[in-house]
């Protein structure tokens, strides 16, 4: 007895659109798009200058299937992204938003169109201005994404989920690349990531 | 086999779950004889005296494809725990669906899932090399040791990215432990 659960992330304007997950490329489309491609790449910034993609939305929605509970969602990364021998980000990394208390995913309901300058970079999640209103305001800062492993991933939904739950898409992980001056140019090997849930 | 569509997945299950009441009735995910499912239900009931996992056999697996569950069969033993009386238990599935990297190595052929860029075949550990353009002997660095040029990349393994998914079950007692395992291993955890 199993459900069936389908990766999905939220791109373009408010309220968004819920895609399935085949490929999601950290990009500079404003408001977001899944993949353009090399198109709207992340830029390496100017010396003492940081550049961010878009924030981009990942997390599961249950589709069907047979089941009793679906729970405690995670996401993790196997930890190595800054790594020389993967994406070489320097002092860059990827930054998931945190909350200061209760589940760190971003209700669907919340779900906010990226802000940036097209082409060019991404505001930070965490803007005072610009950043994400779920998450602007809260003291917590965001995480480097390779703290989160299969042993500590992030624990970013724990609502328990029924066939009677009126809404069936969980929470979202909202995350997005950061780039310093000292990390290296080129286009990127696929990023290994994982989502998890129990369920009986 | 369970991705069932893009990035949509139904685990496949080597176990299914199993209870017994305190007055002798027993509950199970599957019916051995049809394959029908029973939900084990949004509270777990009063009076339990044991619970556990049963393994999925050959024969339970063809019932379960014609009720559309996907069954691996498994010569694993069924795990079981005694309840005692307020005791709860823990039992649920846990599914990890990975986003990774298929790797061939073009030395042995041997093909093999990554997390991470993979640095050498586990099976016969080939690994990238670079072949001087100056002795054409192959070397561990890029740098020849002996004519002091750089040599050429030849790397032996091949990624493509690919997605799959994993599913371990967990067995205990609230509070107390709990089992973790697939058809391969069990580890308690207190």
């Amino acid at each position: 007895m199993a459900a069936i659960v389908q990766i999905v992330g939220y791109y373009g304007p408010a309220p968004g659109v819920k895609t399935p997950l085949t490929v999601q490329r950290y990009n500079t489309a404003i408001p977001s798009q899944r993949d353009p491609g090399l198109n709207f790449p992340n830029n390496i910034p100017p010396s003492g200058e940081t550049y961010r993609s878009c924030w981009m939305y990942t997390g599961a929605e249950i589709t069907g299937g047979t089941y009793s509970q679906l729970t405690n969602w995670r996401w993790g990364t196997p930890g190595n992204i800054k790594d020389p021998a993967v994406w070489d980000l320097g002092s860059g990394k990827v930054q998931v938003a945190l909350k200061d208390t209760g589940d760190h995913g971003c209700p669907v309901a919340s779900y906010e169109a990226p802000t940036g300058v097209s082409g060019s970079y991404g505001y930070d999640i965490k803007d005072p201005v610009n950043g994400h209103t779920y998450y602007k305001s809260e003291t917590t800062p965001c995480a480097d994404a390779d703290n989160y492993t299969t042993t500590s991933p992030l624990v970013f939904d724990t609502t328990v989920y029924t066939p009677a739950s009126p809404l069936k898409v969980t929470k979202l992980v909202v995350h997005q690349l950061v780039l310093e001056d000292d990390s290296s140019f080129g286009e990127k090997a696929e990023l290994a990531n994982f989502i998890r849930w129990q369920e009986i | 086999m369970p991705e069932i569509a893009p990035n949509c997945w139904k685990a496949a299950l080597s176990f299914f779950w199993w209870r017994e009441y305190r007055d002798g009735r027993q509950e199970q995910e599957f019916d051995l004889l049809t394959g029908q499912i029973s939900p084990w239900g949004s509270k777990t009931p009063e009076g339990l005296s044991k619970v556990g996992w049963l393994p999925v056999t050959p024969s339970l697996a063809q019932k379960m494809k014609s009720c559309g569950e996907y069954g691996i069969p498994t010569q694993s033993l069924a795990i079981i725990i005694p309840l005692a009386e307020g005791e709860e238990p823990v039992i649920y599935k846990e599914t990890t669906v990975w986003e990774g990297s298929q790797v061939h190595c073009k030395a042995c052929d041997a093909v093999f899932r990554s997390t991470g860029p993979a640095t050498h075949c586990p099976i016969c550990g080939a690994k990238t090399s670079w072949r001087c353009p100056k002795c054409g002997q192959l070397q561990d660095s890029e740098i020849c040791p002996d004519c002091k040029v750089q040599g050429n990349p030849i790397n032996p393994l091949e990624s493509r990215p690919a997605r799959w998914d994993e599913t371990e079950y967990f067995l205990g007692v609230k509070g107390k432990f709990c089992n973790r395992f697939n058809t391969s291993r069990l580890i308690t955890e207190h």
